[in-house]
């Protein structure tokens, strides 16, 4: 009897325990994704062009008070160093991301749009590597995954023209949040009689060829989608927020970030936060101290979210997102015949500069290196360089090895070869690479090319 | 000299269709490649469908209120729409997908449930003889009405000719001619057969549900 006792105590508690337990592990889990290798894509767009002389590619004060580049901020740059060795010159500004240093990995003089100087043909470099516009590789990496939504926007980039943001959303993290509450209300309509007409109707209408036909098709796809889409919603009103609290206005955007990755709804997120950057005039140049003080302050939250959030019990959003902060181009040292201190600055798609972020990244390292470092660099200019900018108000990518996988400082090539250079479809091709993108969707090394553009080694593990 | 071009008329038949069938990008990459650019294919979007409805079933009122409380709201971009940010004029969420799809739904369904709760003022000749949705009384198209003064009233058994004729009535005051009339015969063919043995309030809600998310009404052609 005594033994009995005893086993119907302990098999109630080992039940009580099976019972509680997962219900337990499951409400304090962060949101498991289903995936086995969970590996998320943030891509930030600082758009309009921002001065990577405020960032990490900045100058001595020398070349201000010689005349040759503008400098609001007043103050010698930094020497930015890494762990691993990385080094470059870097803003005042860029202090309050230094304990990040060993996180993130700077790419400086990388060109952008050949031939192109404006934002919307770089933009569409960026994100597609054809400045007419293209299809991003975000939707790759969704698709790849099998989630449901190629991608979030969150912002807007009104000069870009993709081809394949069909299946996307737009997204303020308040429109986010009335989304999530309409999706409440969705009636579940496909499967009743009714529901199977309308189904019919527009499988009946999809039938033949042309684009008419595929929208009906789209649209028979996104009503038998709809079940699905709402368990993605169940999920991310369960989903708790991260305990990380940001000051800024991106926290907001973040946790919409977080919560849309969390639930496998998608894998692939643009975020552009707006700051004006497209300081042409002098007067709007003159506020870059606190404009890019603001944007360093963004770019901090950003990855301090990401550092600081779980995943789930293991890991944090920063190890299983890969990032890449850019704008579409840099912008040159100043206006020509005007002085230093009073000049606005114009779009310089020969020296943009790239942070990268995250899962799969060599962290650490500073990768790349403009001309014009020095006054008597000014003495000393490529004729590459002379013939695409003969005023020098631009600063320039230098040379890239790529079979050592460093910058040729002495190189003073005569004529312009795209694959001695760091392009962005290096950078682009490099992030493919790492999450096992097929190499069809390879970005070309030039627009009318059939060569992939290589991979730069040694960025990513 | 006959079959020679016989078999030149053949061979430029089989040329076109070849030409016609081969993989390109614009088919074998994502079908939303297809109607970026060319709107073909897109939604009209909300402000194209919001003023067909308001000519046709809903004359004082912005179709907005049936999914939001406010026209500025953000549900309705998602609908399709222009921006007009920038040096570009885009349309943007123009292209079908699950999320936006489910927007149009809700819209859809609530537009329905308001035009078949007209039913009980639809045989009321006064002035304020409205459903109210949301707290406002919104006033419907006086043909509209008409019809529903016949189609609410029509009982689980109608008889055909009378289903027919106002199922008819009713198709072209929401959908007119946007739709190929075969769209309206397979619309009148379910509700003529639909075993479901429908209320006429139920009935006009479902046939409303039916006609606002016929592709042929939300997208364009």
């Amino acid at each position: 009897m005594r033994s009995g006792n005893i086993n119907r105590r302990a098999f109630g508690k080992l039940s009580f325990a099976a019972g509680v337990l997962p219900l337990t592990f499951g409400r304090e889990s962060y949101g498991k994704n289903e995936q086995k290798d969970d590996h998320f894509f943030l891509q930030v767009i600082i758009g309009s062009g921002m001065d990577q002389s405020y960032m990490f590619d900045a100058r001595p004060l020398e070349l201000t008070q010689a005349g040759k580049y503008s400098n609001y901020l007043g103050q010698e740059p930094d020497v930015w160093e890494t762990k691993s060795g990385g080094k470059t010159l870097a803003s005042p500004l860029t202090r309050p991301l230094k304990h990040l240093a060993d996180d993130i990995t700077i790419i400086n003089g990388v060109h952008m749009a050949q031939d192109f100087a404006g934002h919307g043909q770089n933009l569409n470099y960026l994100l597609s590597g054809n400045p007419f516009g293209g299809n991003w590789f975000g939707p790759y990496i969704s698709q790849k995954a099998s989630s449901s939504l190629d991608f979030l926007q969150m912002g807007i980039l009104p000069d870009s023209t993709l081809k394949n943001a069909g299946n996307s959303l737009n997204l303020s993290a308040k429109d986010a949040g009335e989304l999530a509450v309409a999706m409440r209300s969705v009636p579940r309509i496909h499967d009743s009689t009714l529901g199977q007409f309308i189904l019919n109707r527009m499988e009946h209408a999809s039938r033949k060829k042309g684009p008419f036909s595929k929208g009906s098709h789209l649209m028979h796809q996104g009503l038998l989608g709809q079940t699905k889409l709402k368990s993605y919603f169940a999920r991310m009103h369960d989903l708790e927020e991260s305990s990380y609290r940001p000051s800024s206005s991106v926290h907001g955007s973040m946790n919409v970030v977080s919560k849309y990755f969390r639930s496998g709804f998608t894998n692939s997120v643009i975020f552009a936060p707006f700051h004006y950057v497209d300081t042409h005039d002098a007067k709007s140049a003159k506020k870059a101290p606190e404009l890019y003080e603001a944007i360093v302050s963004d770019i901090k939250e950003i990855l301090d979210f990401l550092k600081n959030s779980p995943y789930d019990e293991s890991r944090s959003l920063l190890d299983v997102t890969t990032v890449c902060i850019a704008s579409e181009f840099g912008r040159t040292m100043g206006q020509k015949s005007k002085p230093v201190d009073d000049t606005g600055t114009d779009h310089n798609p020969l020296a943009n500069s790239i942070i990268m972020a995250g899962k799969n990244v060599r962290t650490g390292q500073v990768i790349g290196q403009t001309d014009l470092q020095t006054i008597e660099d000014f003495e000393n200019v490529s004729k590459v360089h002379k013939d695409r900018d003969k005023d020098l108000l631009s600063v320039m990518g230098l040379p890239y090895d790529y079979s050592l996988g460093r910058t040729d400082i002495d190189a003073r090539p005569e004529h312009y070869d795209s694959s001695h250079y760091i392009h962005f479809a290096n950078i682009a091709n490099s992030i493919l690479s790492n999450f096992g993108i097929s190499s069809q969707r390879m970005w070309k090394k030039e627009i009318n090319s059939s060569i992939p553009a290589p991979s730069i080694p040694g960025l990513f593990k | 000299m006959k079959d020679k071009k016989g078999s030149i008329i053949a061979l430029i038949c089989l040329s076109i269709t070849f030409w016609s069938c081969r993989g390109n990008d614009q088919t074998e990459t994502s079908k939303t490649h297809a109607v970026h650019g060319n709107r073909a294919g897109a939604y009209k979007g909300y402000l194209a469908i919001n003023a067909d409805l308001k000519q046709r079933v809903f004359p004082e009122q912005d179709i907005y209120i049936f999914l939001q409380p406010s026209a500025e709201g953000p549900l309705v971009r998602l609908l399709g729409g222009f921006s007009d940010l920038g040096s570009s004029n885009k349309f943007m969420n123009g292209t079908p997908n699950a999320t936006n799809m489910a927007l149009w739904v809700l819209m859809a369904q609530n537009i329905a449930k308001h035009i078949a709760d007209q039913c009980a003022y639809a045989r009321i000749e006064h002035k304020e003889a409205y459903a109210s949705y949301e707290g406002r009384k919104i006033k419907i198209n006086s043909d509209m009405k008409g019809l529903l003064a016949g189609i609410c009233f029509l009982g689980i058994e109608p008889k055909a000719d009378m289903l027919i004729s106002l199922s008819q009535g009713l198709w072209m005051q929401v959908v007119g001619f946007e739709a190929p009339y075969s769209e309206f015969e397979a619309f009148r063919d379910f509700f003529l057969l639909n075993e479901d043995r429908l209320s006429g309030r139920n009935r006009v809600e479902a046939m409303m549900l039916a006609m606002l998310l016929n592709p042929y009404y939300l997208l364009e052609q």
